[in-house]
């Protein structure tokens, strides 16, 4: 058997690197390499028994490990010894066994050694692990002449291993359909003791939240078959059966158990059903999590016609607003150049969608262009340029009475539409009001030539707003702008006037999980 | 009440809460409240039933719902004779720079305005 040992510091430029070093540098991701040729041995094992002491003061067994360490004879000679008597302080140890290319990083080396002085032919035992063997689960016993209980996802008759629930968008509810096999796997069973275990999972930690057992015949609703503190029989349904439809509505069970996102906080979770019939193998499906999409939509405009108050309607999917956390908002005279800063707005709620922020009062008969920045409560970052000349407004951004749409759905869906489209109902207004009816914004101009108004995604060119004419003074579309992913984008409805003034609004958005 | 663009086929409005219209001779102001499509969980009426008993929907709303709820969704008269505050909707109407609304018109006119603008008044019960 033949094998190296390579054995390294990190660089400086990584956190965990050791400032270690001998009579040879070390450190700065200097590596050492020794071959070695000896006979690996026979692994031994280690057993520790994890304890903890009760509240009676005794002690109680709560884990045992066990701990495959392995035994390397080699013939070594004094500067291998060395090193290896120095290998612990490295932080990368890596053996590699040159017949088969396998690396293991190993762990906790002990070098057997009677401290005598070593001649080239002296043999050395390596005691060391690799990757810890550390029992993380409880041990799982399987019945090979067991029946057997799998999910089938796609109601294809077939079973599928460790995928996803389909979910239905729109009525927001999970399903995937019981399958039910004797022990071949083939001939379907009719009977049995089924149970089905529900984890709560997110970042990697899984929490039981409930198990059903029951019978075939028996209802997934029944309250009685239930144990669990979340009341899991209200948002399933169906009953148990071989080929048998099994429904969760999650996003129910998200609002009333505290799991329903919002802009401020993320609390969605993965649902995970595993299904075992006699005590089978548990076969796991996930309701996987439901993406939403949060952002910094927004209207700004006069918001009275008669007082020529203006402010911004902050827009969302409905039951899902965004807010304002800050504010910087200029207003400035487009003769004078005199401008004045708002920070400080009034809010109310106007709908389930939308929020209206009041910021000032304009004086009268008197042009502005308007320079606004906001940040959301949730994070999410928004601009906008725009004017005004008593009660009309001069703006192009999202409609303040639609609430932007997209289909929530997971993002590996099967059924439904894409959750990363976003539907946004946009509004330009260039209204020529009372009483300057002939003033037709003076200072600000007019937009350039039909359709010169952009809708831009990170930068690039979705496409233009050819309904909107040099002439038009109240314009609605719906477009919609497919996000790549979920991270954050940018999305930008722009124009720049006949006499230079950018008319826009420009708003960061995601795709987040709501349940 | 607030406005929201589209239809009465599109526009939901949210539990205890209806959307604006108006009879035939756009004399008087209705109420319709949508009924989503019924689902089979165990939560669902109850949800209507924490609905009556903390005053989000009225008894009339309640049977409404019960007795009319299937698989699709519907638009249901609740109202046939509902009283607007007028200065309240011409307010939602300069906020919003609805067009072609004739502030001196009925409520019933300035609703069906509204409406004829593909906006839908929405109202709480």
């Amino acid at each position: 058997m033949y094998a190296k040992i390579t054995a390294y510091n990190n660089d400086i430029s990584n956190n965990g690197c050791s400032d270690f070093s001998m009579n040879v540098f070390w450190g700065d991701d200097y590596r050492n390499e020794f071959y070695l040729c000896g006979d690996l041995g026979r692994s031994t094992f280690e057993d520790v028994i994890e304890t903890t002491t009760d509240a009676t003061g005794q002690t109680k067994r709560v884990q045992n490990t066990s701990i495959e360490r392995f035994n390397l004879s080699c013939v070594i000679s004094t500067p291998l010894l060395q090193f290896l008597k120095s290998i612990d302080k490295c932080d990368n140890k890596i053996l590699t066994f040159l017949d088969t290319g396998d690396s293991f990083n190993i762990t906790n080396i002990d070098i057997e050694d009677s401290g005598d002085n070593l001649t080239p032919s002296n043999l050395v035992n390596i005691i060391f692990e690799d990757e810890p063997i550390t029992k993380v689960s409880s041990v799982v016993y399987v019945d090979s002449e067991n029946k057997l209980a799998y999910w089938d996802n796609d109601n294809d008759g077939t079973k599928d291993l460790n995928g996803e629930a389909e979910y239905q968008s729109g009525l927001d509810f999970f399903q995937s359909w019981q399958l039910y096999y004797e022990a071949d796997g083939i001939t379907p069973t009719a009977s049995g003791d089924v149970s089905m275990f529900v984890y709560g999972e997110r970042n990697g930690i899984e929490s039981l939240i409930g198990i059903f057992r029951g019978a075939f015949g028996d209802a997934f609703s029944d309250s009685t078959k239930w144990q669990t503190t979340q009341s899991l029989h209200l948002y399933f349904s169906g009953t148990v059966g071989h080929t048998n439809v099994v429904t969760f509505n999650k996003r129910a069970f998200a609002e009333d158990n505290g799991y329903l996102s919002d802009e401020e906080e993320d609390r969605a979770v993965n649902v995970r059903l595993d299904l075992s019939i006699d005590g089978s193998e548990r076969q796991p499906t996930t309701c996987a999590l439901v993406y939403s999409v949060l952002g910094g939509f927004h209207q700004a405009k006069i918001t009275n016609g008669s007082t020529f108050e203006y402010g911004y309607i902050t827009l969302g999917k409905a039951d899902e607003k965004n807010t304002i956390d800050t504010i910087q908002d200029v207003r400035q005279d487009t003769g004078s150049g005199a401008s004045t800063l708002v920070t400080s707005p009034a809010a109310s709620s106007l709908s389930n969608f939308s929020q209206l922020y009041t910021l000032a009062i304009a004086p009268s008969t008197t042009e502005f262009y308007y320079a606004g920045a906001f940040t959301t409560n949730g994070g999410y970052e928004a601009e906008n340029g725009r004017g005004s000349l008593d009660a009309s407004s001069f703006a192009i951004s999202p409609d303040g009475v639609s609430p932007i749409s997209q289909q929530q759905n997971i993002l590996n869906f099967t059924v439904g539409a894409t959750p990363y489209d976003i539907n946004i109902t946009w509004r330009y207004l260039r209204e020529v009001g009372f009483p300057y009816a002939v003033a037709n914004f003076p200072n600000l101009g007019n937009i350039t030539a039909a359709g010169a108004v952009y809708i831009y995604l990170d930068g690039g060119l979705i496409t233009n707003l050819p309904s909107i004419l040099p002439g038009s003074q109240d314009v609605t579309g719906t477009n919609t702008i497919t996000l790549p992913d979920t991270d954050v984008h940018t999305i930008k409805f722009t124009l720049t006037t006949n006499n230079g003034y950018e008319i826009f609004s420009e708003f960061q958005v995601q795709l987040k999980p709501l349940f | 009440m607030y406005l929201q663009r589209g239809t009465a086929d599109n526009v939901d409005a949210p539990l205890g809460y209806m959307l604006l219209g108006v009879n035939v001779g756009v004399t008087q102001v209705t109420g319709d409240i949508v009924i989503q499509p019924e689902q089979d969980f165990s939560y669902y009426n109850k949800r209507f039933d924490k609905a009556l008993k903390d005053g989000t929907i009225t008894q009339a709303v309640y049977n409404a719902i019960i007795n009319n709820q299937n698989a699709s969704r519907q638009v249901y008269e609740i109202e046939n004779d509902l009283t607007i505050d007028k200065e309240e909707l011409l307010s939602l109407v300069d906020l919003h720079n609805v067009q072609n609304v004739d502030s001196g018109g009925t409520i019933a006119e300035i609703v069906e305005d509204i409406i004829n603008e593909n906006l839908q008044i929405v109202k709480k019960i």
